[in-house]
């Protein structure tokens, strides 16, 4: 399975989206830096809601949504799924490490430019373990999901870029309801807990309930993924 | 080894298998039919890669579509030739292998690419080899475990003549190591070379199976159309109606007679014999309807209820 992992990471990791994603990761930071520098008194507030509207709603999804995409669902795309689907290897661990493989990928890239910001920002430590906590979380609910969507649909990256900015930086802001079906919701209530801050703008969920749901939506995806993968009809 | 019992394939309205039962065997069996024909569907089906539309498949008396066991004993060529970028040969060959389980992964893998004969040490990645090469890699992908039943969807395309005498000989040295290997083709001369048994896909039906030879014998026994012109097209024609060679001659003009024969290996003999008789020169012999297509088309239509 090493080299499947090995095989996907290489084919998901290509320079450009490297290039494209730290570009707006030190966007990200570059903002931040701003924040310190620009209003001064509230700034642990500021860099809360910069982490919630930058990176949670966007930065984080965004990520999860190329790289994960990419992975099984370009190979079905391409025909070459055949390669691995015609193994006798359980569904589910083709699926763990395919997650695995995007996820290597995705939280480095995530939490570097949020660790990055949390510094540039002069915020506190329990900014930096809350953000790390809700970043994780959510980059694995989003993969997860995003790795069946990859599977399901064609053009998924559009059809997910539609998604994320329409429903999850969206509607998601517009009321209780919109924002249960949103996993960033979950994600800026884990901010705002572990942070113990109010995130300016944010629909808050308990702590524990916003835990579950995240670690259930992840499981839920992958789940969902192997079922696809089991009934894919493969090129 | 595999049992295909009446399938169907369609996909919307299109049919692409229709009522289709056979048996393969040991050995190597060549399935032969022009583009079109349902071949690869027919493939996707015999590997579990699609469920037929209706009817049933076994291979080693396990459905290939949800019997992870039998993936252990199936090798499959598909006939797409995209393989994943950034990797090259030794670390997809050995993917495969370790996927199937072998316990030395780079060790089977340096083997294969060697039976392919490429080189398991060469670093560039698949994406820079050409067509022949990946086809080769493909091929050794696929036996890289030495499977029980190997599958092959047009193997020998992109290969030099001598990649394809030389992997011709590897598919017939497989067949004979009590496996089943399917090798699909549309040229029959390729599958002239390849195996004595033979079945015929056209227009996603079954068109003719069993040894070569009678296939053959079966595609020279049908009405043949051949246009012949010659110095005096006439004569020639009065000539061949009273050889008893030909059922019906015709005037096509520019010194042309289009004759049908439902005898074509007699009158290939007699009309040479026949003109020199007769004192005409043939200055042309072209069969009208000699093309697979159509070809296979009289097959299906004498099959046919």
């Amino acid at each position: 399975m090493i080299s499947l992992y090995r095989i996907l990471l290489r084919i998901s990791v290509t320079r450009g989206r490297l290039l494209a994603f730290l570009a707006g990761g030190a966007l990200l930071d570059l903002i931040a830096y701003a924040v310190r520098v620009s209003d001064y008194a509230n700034r642990e507030t500021d860099v809360y809601q910069l982490l919630d509207l930058a990176a949670l709603a966007l930065y984080v999804p965004v990520v999860a949504l190329v790289f994960s995409t990419s992975s099984l669902g370009d190979l079905a795309q391409d025909g070459t799924l055949v390669y691995v689907w015609l193994r006798p290897v359980a569904r589910w661990k083709v699926v763990l490490v395919a997650l695995a493989s995007t996820l290597t990928v995705v939280l480095p890239l995530t939490l570097g430019p949020v660790w990055l910001a949390i510094a540039l920002a002069g915020a506190s430590w329990q900014a930096f373990w809350a953000i790390t906590a809700s970043t994780t979380m959510a980059a694995c609910a989003y993969t997860a999901v995003f790795t069946a969507f990859g599977l399901r649909v064609r053009h998924a990256l559009i059809f997910g870029l539609g998604y994320v900015l329409i429903w999850e930086t969206g509607v998601a802001s517009l009321g209780k309801g919109p924002a249960a079906l949103s996993i960033r919701h979950y994600a800026e209530s884990l901010l705002a807990h572990l942070g113990n801050q109010t995130v300016p703008g944010a629909i808050e969920a308990d702590l524990w309930p916003a835990v579950i749901v995240l670690a259930a939506v992840t499981l839920a995806g992958a789940a969902l993924t192997t079922i696809l993968l089991s009934r894919q009809d493969v090129a | 080894m595999i049992e295909i019992r009446n399938v169907a394939k369609w996909y919307g309205g299109v049919v692409a298998l229709s009522g289709l039962t056979a048996t393969i065997g040991r050995g190597l069996s060549s399935l032969l039919g022009p583009n079109g024909a349902g071949k690869s569907s027919l493939i996707r089906i015999l590997c579990g890669l699609t469920p037929p539309s209706q009817g049933s498949v076994r291979v080693m008396g396990k459905d290939p579509r949800t019997s992870r066991e039998i993936r252990k004993d199936i090798g499959l060529v598909p006939q797409q030739e995209r393989l994943p970028p950034g990797v090259n040969a030794l670390e997809f060959v050995a993917m495969a292998a370790s996927l199937q389980g072998l316990p030395d992964p780079e060790g089977a893998a340096r083997k294969a690419i060697e039976t392919v004969e490429l080189d398991p040490n060469d670093r560039r990645h698949l994406s820079s080899y050409s067509k022949g090469m990946r086809q080769r890699v493909k091929i050794a992908q696929a036996i890289v475990h030495g499977p029980r039943v190997l599958i092959l969807d047009e193997p020998l395309n992109g290969l030099d003549p001598r990649q394809r005498s030389r992997m011709a000989q590897l598919f017939i040295r497989l067949g004979g190591e009590d496996r089943c290997v399917l090798v699909s083709s549309h040229v029959l001369e390729e599958v002239q070379e390849l195996s004595s048994t033979v079945l015929v896909l056209a227009e996603g039906k079954l068109a003719a199976e069993g040894d070569f030879h009678a296939i053959r014998q079966l595609l020279d026994d049908r009405p043949h159309r051949i246009r012949l012109r010659s110095t005096d097209p006439l004569r020639l024609a009065s000539g061949l109606m009273g050889s008893g060679t030909v059922s019906a001659v015709q005037t096509a003009g520019d010194n042309a007679i289009v004759i049908d024969t439902w005898t074509v290996s007699p009158f290939r003999r007699r009309l040479p014999r026949l003109t020199q008789e007769l004192g005409v020169r043939l200055l042309e012999v072209a069969p009208l309807d000699d093309d697979l297509e159509s070809v296979f088309r009289y097959l299906v239509a004498r099959r046919s209820p």
